[in-house]
């Protein structure tokens, strides 16, 4: 991949760089996977995947000669070409719906619209590798260039407050805008040497960063679902005190109220009836305390309730 | 003489508790059911009661306290009905039952204070 740098870089820089790229797309996968193992969220899998398909676009497009459109000799190349180039759209795709979920506020690019140039772009794509012809290949390059704009305009559109999302989404609008360069010099519009190189070393750049954000984004989902996770935690626990309160409450009604009988039809038992209702004083603290966990309940939950409700009643 | 108070309490002990200081603390005599079925079988003596003093959670795959509460309102009834619940005042069932405006006490209640606001009611 060091011959993309061309004059820009020496052989050094370029190849630290590329390195550097590397372990930190390898570093993001495995914690991406790691973390959609641990939270089973679609966002972590498809990021994963994203990384991964795009390295492997760019190791995939390295091997091929630097004028990709007039070489005639190898149609498995092309094929696999055109196999890298639909796996990115693919996974840019899932990860952009999966993390963002952006069409609801978004007037210009609806869904549909978006879905179709998905389509398209895969289409193209899945033609290109039955038929390696040098008119599909254009024509990917052209939806191709369609699906990283639009994924840009929706990239820049996109509100959040998350950092997470803040990070995918600086990591998307990078990495497309990269991409989006990249058919430029494939289909031989560029044809300058010098902007050729240039255009390369965008795209080295774009997927550093990309790869870069994309960490940082997978370190903050990870952080925010470990949040969750605890918040989660505490939740349970709460709901666990407020349920074995509420099932005990009328056990104890049972009790103070049988106190009172007794106390009518045995004044005799005074001590005895004291320290019952002593000890009912005490449990009377406990139900007060936790009392307390009533805030913290997620009252929408309700099948341990049910579950532990009826474990007693068996 | 006639009950004056109707008790709808899925739990037989507090619900025979109940009845029995109804009668030893009030010198009042008390209809109690375990389930809304056994209430609707007592219509006519249940409409004449005073008060009645329901259970919310009547138990799985049973009416809840709210749908009796509404029941009795279809049948005219003119007494005071109160909500007699163990579960928390967030608790969706006991935000079901304050909604409809319906008096709500918490288990357990002090049974003086049970005593004190039953005969406030039943002696008016």
């Amino acid at each position: 991949m060091n011959s993309l740098l061309g004059s820009l870089l020496t052989t050094t820089q370029s190849s630290v760089l590329l390195g550097f790229s590397l372990a930190i797309c390898i570093v993001s996968c495995v914690l991406c996977f790691s973390f959609y193992v641990k939270f089973k969220h679609q966002s972590l899998l498809n990021l994963g995947l994203a990384i991964i398909a795009f390295q492997f676009m760019m190791l995939m497009y390295d091997q091929m000669p630097t004028q990709f459109l007039v070489f005639k000799d190898n149609p498995l190349l092309k094929r696999l070409a055109h196999f890298s180039g639909g796996l990115i759209v693919y996974c840019f795709y899932r990860l952009f719906t999966s993390s963002f979920q952006p069409f609801p506020s978004f007037k210009f690019i609806t869904e549909r619209f978006y879905k179709a140039v998905i389509v398209t772009a895969m289409s193209v794509r899945l033609a290109g590798i039955i038929y390696p012809h040098v008119i599909l290949f254009r024509l990917a390059s052209l939806s191709n260039i369609v699906f990283y704009i639009t994924t840009l305009i929706l990239c820049i559109r996109f509100k959040s407050a998350r950092r997470s999302m803040l990070m995918l989404r600086l990591g998307c609008g990078i990495g497309v805008m990269g991409l989006s360069v990249y058919p430029l010099i494939r289909t031989g519009i560029i044809s300058s040497d010098f902007l050729n190189e240039f255009v390369n070393y965008i795209l080295i750049v774009t997927i550093t960063a990309f790869s870069v954000l994309s960490l940082i984004g997978a370190l903050e989902l990870g952080r925010e679902y470990l949040d969750r996770a605890e918040k989660s935690s505490l939740r349970n626990m709460a709901r666990a005190f407020i349920q074995l309160r509420d099932l005990v409450n009328t056990p104890f009604q049972t009790i103070d109220l049988s106190v009172q009988l007794l106390r009518q039809r045995h004044p005799d038992e005074n001590m005895a009836l004291q320290k019952i209702e002593n000890s009912l004083q005490t449990l009377r603290r406990v139900d007060a305390a936790l009392a307390k966990y009533e805030s913290s309940v997620d009252w929408n939950q309700t099948e341990s309730f049910i579950e532990l409700d009826s474990d007693l009643k068996n | 003489m006639g009950a004056s108070i109707t008790f709808l309490e899925d739990n037989e002990e507090l619900r025979e508790v109940l009845a029995e200081v109804t009668r030893s603390e009030l010198g009042e005599e008390a209809l109690s059911f375990g389930r809304f079925d056994d209430l609707v079988a007592h219509r006519t003596e249940v409409l004449q009661t005073k008060m009645a003093i329901l259970d919310i959670n009547l138990g799985a795959d049973q009416v809840t306290g709210v749908d009796v509460f509404h029941w009795l309102k279809d049948q005219g009834y003119t007494g005071k009905i109160c909500f007699l619940t163990g579960h928390a005042k967030a608790h969706p069932m006991v935000q079901a039952a304050s909604e409809i405006g319906a008096e709500i006490w918490a288990k357990p209640m002090y049974a003086t204070t049970l005593c004190d606001a039953i005969r406030s009611v039943i002696k008016k």
